[in-house]
């Protein structure tokens, strides 16, 4: 109790906001190349991200922990219990969820945009253009559904991040040791709090929604 | 067209690229990069003793005793896992209380003890009717053969951590040494989660459960525990030895982490103890005095069952 729940939060949101913004550039470099592939590879390489979007975190929170114990190939590294290890591990957890959101739209935009240009007689040279702004809300829904994936996980936080108090605790592994240690009242304020976020960004994502819809 | 598409996306990945870079400088700046070895030292400690607050009281002082400022990174785990991380080099410090195991660690040369700084004892709690009468067993082998009993019959049930921690591996002990097996019956559940969490879940299903007092009177101090109440205690099989370990994995092999455990061990034997003794006592005991004793304690307790 010695920490104060609005730390846990900050850190929580840097955490995991890093930890997205990666997955999100990666998942953005990904579809890039990815929409070069005919349409049957693009179709295999959607469904591979959607199998892993269902694995657990804790999965992936103990295969990053096998990389980052001192005896693993990255031990070397010594960040295990440190946040750069959340970043790692929730990096991976975003990736597939920021790559599947956003990749359907890119490979069929593409097509689709160049065609209008070309029937309204426009130059080509306009196709990035309009491309972009039609990529734009779909990238930031994109961007904040990884984001909540990533600030909600639990098994990657609590494996290689340990909910160290004033160092590595955030909101889902505050709750979770305050839980086993009998104190649910606080638990439930951070949970609040973890929810509120949650909250904000589905209105976010449905806003920037609308705002495809509406232009 | 596609040249241009590419282009576009290349424009798209540096603005995000430097958006990135600005947040991680900034996060970075705000948290000086520090080698994680330097000043701080990453300890796996038992659940119970982080939850009665005993941990950062011995941090605290030490580290104004020593003027050390040494920054102490606390994992709350139960005692299997603890072990595991010590024995991995993942945490180099570790508070315990799973003799049987600390010594198939220390036999595998994966762990050394440092000392063994307290005490308390498990108890027997459970619902205060107690229909498996188990205030009038002769001891804890009895009570558990009662609750069994009682089981069978669909009378009472227990709630077991199964997570290999401490208190799990001593309840296994006492059902091999009553000869039973109470895995896969109906009555008997397993929480898999820490001792707080397994204690609120019996005081819930009326069920017996084994406990450290610790736990159990820091949750009923609070109100927590309405139904469930100690029944029986054991000093024969149900005392509770608290140690101290470090690990002996390369990671920890280095001068700066060997001193400060020593140091840390040494507090604890003499300080440590009169903090116990002034502020903990009847939740952790000081073995101050009665060293000898809870030795041999703790080698019956390895083998045990």
């Amino acid at each position: 109790m010695a920490e104060s729940i609005f730390s846990i939060t900050i850190r929580s949101l840097y955490v995991s906001s890093v930890a997205s913004l990666l997955a999100f550039i990666a998942a953005t470099l990904l579809s890039l190349v990815a929409s070069q592939l005919t349409r049957r590879r693009a179709e295999m390489v959607l469904s591979f991200f959607e199998s892993l979007v269902g694995v657990p975190t804790t999965v992936i929170g103990l295969l990053v922990y096998m990389l980052l114990f001192p005896g693993g190939p990255l031990g070397f590294l010594r960040i295990l219990y440190t946040p750069y290890a959340i970043i790692i591990g929730e990096f991976f957890v975003a990736l597939p969820m920021a790559f599947t959101t956003m990749f359907r739209h890119f490979y069929s935009l593409r097509d689709s945009v160049r065609e209008l240009v070309l029937s309204l007689g426009e130059p080509e040279k306009h196709v990035p253009r309009l491309l972009l702004r039609e990529l734009t809300p779909i990238l930031v829904s994109s961007y904040l559904t990884s984001f909540s994936r990533a600030i909600g996980e639990l098994g990657v936080a609590l494996i290689v991040g340990g909910g160290i108090e004033g160092y590595t605790n955030v909101l889902t592994t505050a709750i979770a040791i305050q839980t086993s240690i009998g104190n649910y009242e606080y638990a439930i304020w951070i949970g609040l709090i973890l929810i509120l976020i949650t909250i904000a960004i589905t209105f976010a994502v449905k806003i920037v929604g609308e705002y495809i819809l509406w232009r | 067209m596609k040249k241009e598409l590419l282009y576009t996306a290349f424009i798209i990945a540096v603005v995000i690229a430097g958006i990135a870079g600005y947040y991680i400088g900034r996060y970075y700046s705000e948290k000086p990069v520090e080698t994680p070895q330097q000043n701080s030292i990453v300890v796996a400690t038992t659940t119970s003793l982080y939850q009665i607050g005993i941990l950062n009281d011995f941090f605290n002082n030490f580290n104004n005793l020593t003027h050390m400022n040494i920054k102490f990174n606390v994992l709350a785990k139960g005692s299997g896992e603890a072990l595991r991380l010590l024995a991995d080099g993942s945490a180099c410090i570790g508070f315990v209380h799973a003799p049987s195991l600390e010594l198939q660690y220390m036999n595998q040369g994966k762990i050394m003890r440092l000392a063994i700084f307290g005490y308390n004892e498990f108890v027997i709690v459970g619902p205060s009717s107690d229909p498996a009468n188990v205030k009038n067993a002769s001891d804890s082998v009895d009570a558990f053969k009662r609750i069994y009993e009682a089981g069978e019959k669909g009378l009472a049930k227990f709630v077991s951590r199964g997570d290999q921690s401490g208190t799990n591996v001593r309840e296994l002990q006492i059902w091999s040494l009553a000869k039973l097996s109470p895995e896969g019956k109906p009555w008997y559940l397993k929480s898999g989660q820490g001792m707080a969490q397994t204690l609120l879940m019996a005081d819930n299903l009326n069920a017996y459960t084994l406990t450290d007092i610790g736990s159990y009177l820091n949750l009923a101090s609070q109100g927590k525990l309405k139904n469930i109440v100690i029944l029986k205690r054991d000093p024969l099989y149900l005392i509770n030895v608290y140690s101290m370990y470090l690990s002996k994995a390369s990671s920890c092999d280095n001068p700066y982490t060997w001193y400060v455990a020593l140091k840390l061990s040494n507090y604890i034997l003499n300080g440590g103890q009169d903090l116990l003794l002034a502020k903990y006592k009847g939740l952790v005991n000081p073995v101050r005095g009665n060293e000898s004793l809870i030795e041999q304690a703790w080698n019956a307790l390895t083998r045990l069952g």
